[in-house]
């Protein structure tokens, strides 16, 4: 069960650890938007996308995030990006960007390779940004700032707080239930279950011999919890003071404008249509 | 089935910060049929210790020797991985959480069809562990779920001495018990051990480990502290005080008696019944 390395928090100091969760939600979200812009040419996108690569990888490197991790996920994207591609490859393309005769009225247009290649990148990239988010912040500091971002919904009647206690009880219970996981997992292993090999049949017996386990002990904690909190006054209409605020650095100030740079700089390349092939060869010209 | 560690380390999370040093350097022998208690702190590395055994956890460095059937690091995919667990049972901390079958009879034949036991001898088999726990037939067709605690737990039990292991391993089985059962508990063990099978108990209570015990564990911080006869536990106060180890009511009434003139050996003393022979034993020689 140790094996989960996706979107788990790893305890580092980093600067990154230390930047403001609510900040964090916000750079992210401006670098996702970076990451899904269209430049002037294919090249122009690939050279962006490359950029942009180098910035998220340094990021991930210095927040003590495995890139390699990141590629081990991957694994499990094969069969989405392979599927895209069929998609493409079957989709009429733009016949300017050039295209391979096949047979006489069958053709591959480049435009669906490139356009498969730019989700794989976005893939990538995304993963591995939100890898940075999720192994850098606490769920209970993201349950935070989403909060935080939910605030104005109170105007609507929405509930707010209600929904953030759901969600960080939820988030509060995974490592818990992943512990009774391997707890449960454990005890049939040693009533001899093998939950790696066996036929179909068998499998189907192990994964039930945890999933019942796990349903009936999930029940009950949530019983025990309703109660005890409950039992401690517990009133979701109640205002409450926070334990942990969330305090705005000069750091977080420093980073916000960096990225607002990255996404103007970006901006402002779609505006002027720039093209940095084309701008090299003319003044090679 | 003797059980051997030798040089053997346990770290979990290796590589990483959370990394922890949970077992360091255990050199112990667990004798054939002996009933042997493992006492500790929490954290103190009792339960890694005993999931060694079944290779449920596998050791970061050294050994494991469970009657010639090897574990050490360097075995990614054992072999005989399925014939060792059939040779070590393993009961859990509350073991009530793993039922989860629709009948009693049902969850406590499970174990033996998983090692290949036909339909008809696996029944045959949970009815005689079911009988041997103390299960009333007329619950063999009960959903396990509508069982009190209590029988739960001997279900449960019951669901992993049915595959007749050769060392049965016990992680606190009468925590939250109340003392009725707990002793009931500990009869049924003292049963299963006459067969000939090894005990190993992981366990808080001192009543127990001096009363049912034939050795006794004590780990502290990941470190094999000491392994000795239960009562050799008691006779250095220093010791035991600094292990935090609570003193038996016997032992403590025993020593008590002895600071004021008696001459009781402690290796005799196990339970009341025992300690009160031993007073009669000395008014026989005034």
């Amino acid at each position: 069960m140790n094996n989960i390395t996706l979107g788990k928090y790893v305890p580092y100091n980093s600067f990154v650890h230390r930047l403001d969760p609510r900040y964090k939600i916000f750079a992210m979200i401006l670098l996702m938007v970076c990451i899904f812009l269209k430049f002037a040419s294919i090249w122009m996108n690939f050279i962006i996308y490359g950029v942009l690569a180098i910035i998220i990888f340094s990021i991930m490197i210095s927040s003590h995030v495995k890139i390699l991790a990141l590629f081990k996920q991957l694994k499990m994207m094969w069969f989405m990006i392979l599927f895209i591609l069929v998609i493409n490859v079957l989709v009429p393309g733009d016949e300017s960007l050039g295209y391979f005769q096949i047979t006489s009225n069958w053709k591959i247009y480049f435009s669906a390779i490139y356009n498969t290649l730019y989700v794989a990148i976005r893939l990538v990239l995304m993963l591995g940004l939100s890898m940075v988010l999720t192994a850098t912040t606490t769920p209970l500091q993201l349950t935070g700032a989403l909060e935080w971002y939910m605030y104005p919904l109170k105007f609507i009647r929405f509930p707010v707080h209600e929904v953030a206690m759901m969600i960080s009880l939820a988030l509060r219970f995974i490592p818990t239930i992943l512990e009774e996981t391997d707890r449960i997992m454990k005890a049939q292993a040693s009533r001899g279950v093998d939950f790696q090999r066996g036929k179909l049949k068998e499998k189907l017996r192990a994964i039930i011999s945890l999933i019942i386990p796990l349903f009936v002990s999930a029940f009950q904690r949530s019983d025990d919890l309703a109660n005890a909190m409950e039992a401690r006054g517990y009133n979701p209409q109640a205002k409450r003071t926070r334990y942990r605020v969330n305090k705005w650095h000069l750091r977080d100030s420093f980073s916000m404008f960096f990225i607002l740079l990255i996404l103007g700089g970006l901006i402002t390349l779609i505006v002027t249509k720039f093209d940095l092939v084309a701008w090299i060869m003319s003044i090679c010209a | 089935m003797p059980v051997v560690f030798s040089h053997l380390n346990y770290i979990y999370s290796i590589k990483t910060p959370m990394e922890f040093s949970a077992l360091k350097d255990i050199n112990l022998q667990i004798e054939d049929n002996s009933f042997t208690m493992i006492v500790g702190h929490t954290g103190s590395g009792k339960s890694t210790l005993v999931q060694q055994i079944n290779a449920l956890l596998i050791p970061t460095s050294g050994i494991v020797d469970v009657n010639g059937i090897v574990v050490d690091c360097n075995v990614k995919k054992l072999k005989n991985i399925k014939e060792l667990r059939k040779g070590v049972g393993l009961v859990f901390q509350f073991p009530e959480y793993q039922l989860f079958e629709e009948t009693v009879l049902k969850d406590v034949s499970f174990g033996p069809k998983n090692f290949g036991v036909d339909n008809k001898k696996a029944t045959e088999l949970a009815k005689e562990a079911l009988n041997l726990v103390g299960i009333d037939e007329s619950l063999f067709d009960k959903s396990p779920f509508e069982l009190s605690g209590g029988q739960k737990r001997r279900v449960a039990i019951a669901g992993v001495i049915t595959l007749k292991p050769k060392v049965l391993i016990l992680d606190e089985p009468t925590a939250g018990l109340d003392p009725q059962g707990s002793r009931e508990m500990m009869k049924l063990f003292t049963k299963i051990k006459e067969q000939g099978t090894t005990i190993i108990m992981i366990t808080h209570d001192m009543d127990n480990v001096i009363r049912y015990g034939t050795d006794v564990v004590v780990l502290a911080k990941g470190e094999l502290i000491k392994k000795c006869r239960p009562y050799e536990l008691f006779l250095d106060q220093d010791s035991f005080n600094s292990l935090s180890i609570d003193e038996p009511l016997v032992i403590k009434m025993a020593k008590r008696l002895n600071q004021n003139g008696y001459h009781i050996s402690l290796e005799n003393v196990i339970d009341i019944d025992s300690l009160v022979q031993e007073i009669k034993k000395e008014k026989r020689y005034e």
